[in-house]
């Protein structure tokens, strides 16, 4: 009887110090960018562009800051005429995350799951 | 029919290792070959190992792939091999190339032979869409709708000495939100001068190069002086502009105009971009709040984009009528009447789509209701910027049996497409694919043309009427809204008078085309949308 008390106890204890605040710190939840600024859009620039395996990346200084997801596309090119050179596109555009875990700013590509912590962003949760 | 840009970026790697094997297959044939076992099914245009060009004989492109110029395999002859291989497979008109031999050509050269060189019927080059670029270029990618810029949209007339026909650049419109914008930049504005540069009068290599600069800044905080010169002004005056990083709003100017005949609506649809699907859905689910009758849907600056975009505009304005029906389908050369000679899928039409995608979950999630006007006509605004996507949308749209009136210019005539293909470091684009609605039409090549006799089936029912700078985007005064708003009115179908002079060029505007000489906008192509002063010496 002592024996399965300590062991409830334990298993509560255990439950509320690790396994149920591990599981808390999990949770992602959406994010916007709370004070954009020049420091911050370029550490989203570089962990975008580090996403998409690019040297960089145009990433308007409004990002994240009234949703918490951004869509990339191709650059749209031209031809010397002025018509897009691909005015018919099958690609579906890429879809990027802003969350909060753990207290934590972090983009995500929302396809492959790849994050990048962004260390100097300051963001609160939608 | 929609690969994701995440999917694409894994079929690169695919590739590469599909090529490692290639390349092993190869190797392993030669020597096989070598001593006197193996298949030799590349033997038709193989000596020794090394690939020659047999006319007439095709090997498999595949095995040709990413043989390049430098590598231990590959050489120029593989590179220009596996172009006439990939084309002869599956370029559109495979037939109507002229099977020369690739010796007496640069790579770049003997790609640009590889196209037909037939006409339409109005006598333009039938296939004006043959691309190659770098893949590095290509592979690109931005936040949707992102540019490095002021939020200006121009429009060139390009300089021709021989038809007397001066440079000038006119502001089409601007983007909210803006430095333009914040300038209050109007519309028909015309650039006097970029930095002190006269525009008309520019014609040597630094004083071009400094326009471009100025209409492209490569860099953000580039402060630039533009001399600009209000439409119907005589005065100048100087607008100082600082570059930064823009984003465009494609779905625009979205209103109601009360007329005795019912309330009209009206929106400037810009670009098929991924954040023009909440804009889209808004404005039609005010549009229909608001019980218009009739829709003119402003596509004058758009040359399309994502088509799925397309689709869904489709029903969100024709509605039940979409219902089974066929948006688009594609159809490729003879040698693939059944399947995607690319993504190897079975042909199948493509519907309208009756259902949110969620380009951007976080502002539209996928899966709902689209709105519907549920209209059985359509006015359309267009000129030769119309293309692509946008003129797919008035095909199909006419393929069940939606009424288009269509009110501008004639359209650019872009039916096609192509899956960019790289090879050896460039993508190459190839006229693959061509758009049938559901009644099987897609030859438009010449684009949609306004008339009030149409007796074509390019031909549509509506009115020329030339872009009109002279008024903001979406005013009821501005040319082409008001004819449109005149041709509906008690349904009298009347149009703007139009010169015999006008209707010449408006049919002969697709002829034009400057290439004695060519200033290019040639800083890096990551970070604006790249146009060009095109112009004769």
């Amino acid at each position: 009887m002592k024996f399965t008390l300590t062991l409830v106890t334990t298993l509560i204890i255990t439950c509320l110090t690790s396994g149920c605040s591990l599981q808390a710190k999990n949770i992602a939840n959406p994010a916007v960018i709370a004070k954009p600024s020049t420091q911050s859009n370029i550490e989203l620039q570089v962990a975008i562009a580090s996403l998409l395996g690019q040297k960089q990346v145009l990433i308007a200084k409004s990002a994240f800051t009234k949703s918490s997801s951004l869509t990339i596309e191709r650059v749209p090119y031209s031809s010397q005429n002025g018509q897009l050179i691909n005015g018919r596109v099958t690609e579906k555009p890429m879809l990027f995350r802003l969350v909060i875990r753990d207290g934590q700013c972090i983009v995500q590509n929302a396809e492959s799951e790849e994050e990048r912590v962004l260390p100097v962003t300051k963001c609160h949760v939608l | 029919m929609t690969l994701s840009l995440n999917s694409f970026l894994n079929k690169r790697v695919n590739k590469e290792l599909k090529k490692t094997f290639s390349t092993l297959i190869l190797t392993s044939t030669v020597l096989l070959s070598a001593c006197g076992g193996g298949s030799t099914s590349h033997s038709p245009s193989t000596v020794s190992g090394e690939y020659t060009w047999v006319a007439g004989t095709f090997v498999d492109d595949s095995t040709l792939d990413n043989l390049c110029v430098g590598s231990s395999n590959g050489s120029a002859l593989t590179e220009k091999l596996w172009l006439r291989s990939w084309s002869n497979d599956t370029y559109l008109w495979y037939n109507e190339i002229d099977d020369q031999s690739p010796a007496s050509f640069s790579i770049s050269d003997y790609f640009t032979e590889l196209k037909t060189n037939a006409l339409t019927p109005s006598g333009k080059l039938k296939d004006q869409f043959h691309f190659s670029m770098s893949t590095q270029e290509w592979n690109l990618l931005n936040q949707s709708g992102a540019s490095l810029g002021y939020g200006i949209h121009y429009h060139f007339q390009q300089k021709d000495v021989s038809l007397a026909i001066p440079r000038k650049i006119t502001i089409s419109y601007t983007d909210p939100d803006t430095p333009a914008s914040a300038q209050s930049i109007s519309r028909g504005a015309i650039i006097v001068a970029v930095d002190g540069v006269n525009v008309e009068n520019a014609d040597d290599d630094t004083s071009i190069a400094s326009l471009n600069n100025g209409l492209f800044p490569e860099s953000e905080g580039l402060e630039v002086v533009f001399t600009l010169q209000n439409f119907g002004e005589s005065d100048t005056h100087e607008v100082t502009l600082i570059a930064e990083r823009v984003v465009s709003t494609p779905v625009q100017n979205v209103k109601t105009i009360d007329t005795d005949n019912g309330k009209v609506g009206y929106l400037q649809f810009n670009s098929h971009i991924a954040t023009a699907e909440k804009g889209l859905v808004d404005a039609i689910t005010r549009l229909e709040t608001e019980n218009i009758s009739d829709l003119v849907l402003d596509l004058r600056y758009n040359g399309g984009g994502l088509l799925a975009l397309a689709s869904q505009l489709g029903y969100m304005i024709a509605g039940d009528a979409t219902t089974d029906k066929t948006f688009e389908k594609l159809t490729f050369n003879d040698k693939y009447p059944t399947k995607d000679p690319v993504t190897g899928s079975t042909l199948q039409p493509s519907p309208f789509h009756s259902k949110t995608i969620g380009f951007n979950a976080g502002l539209l999630t996928a899966g709902q209701d689209l709105p519907t006007l549920n209209l059985t006509r359509l006015f359309v605004l267009t000129t030769a910027n119309t293309c692509s996507a946008s003129e797919s949308l008035m095909n199909s749209l006419r393929g069940i049996d939606i009424e288009v009136i269509q009110i501008g210019e004639t359209t650019c005539g872009k039916p096609y497409g192509f899956y960019p293909t790289p090879n050896c470091g460039t993508t190459y684009f190839s006229v693959q694919f061509k758009g049938e609605n559901d009644q099987g039409f897609g030859d438009y090549a010449d684009g949609f043309m306004p008339t009030q006799t149409p007796s074509f089936k390019s031909e549509v029912q509506g009115c020329i009427v030339e872009d009109d700078f002279s008024k903001a985007l979406g005013s009821e005064t501005e040319a082409m809204l008001a004819a449109a708003l005149v041709y509906r009115a008690d349904d009298s179908r009347t149009c703007p008078e139009v010169s015999a002079n006008k209707r010449a060029q408006h049919a002969f505007i697709h002829n034009i085309v400057d290439s004695a000489f060519i200033i290019e906008d040639k800083r890096p192509q990551s970070i604006f949308f790249n146009n060009r002063i095109v112009s004769l010496k």
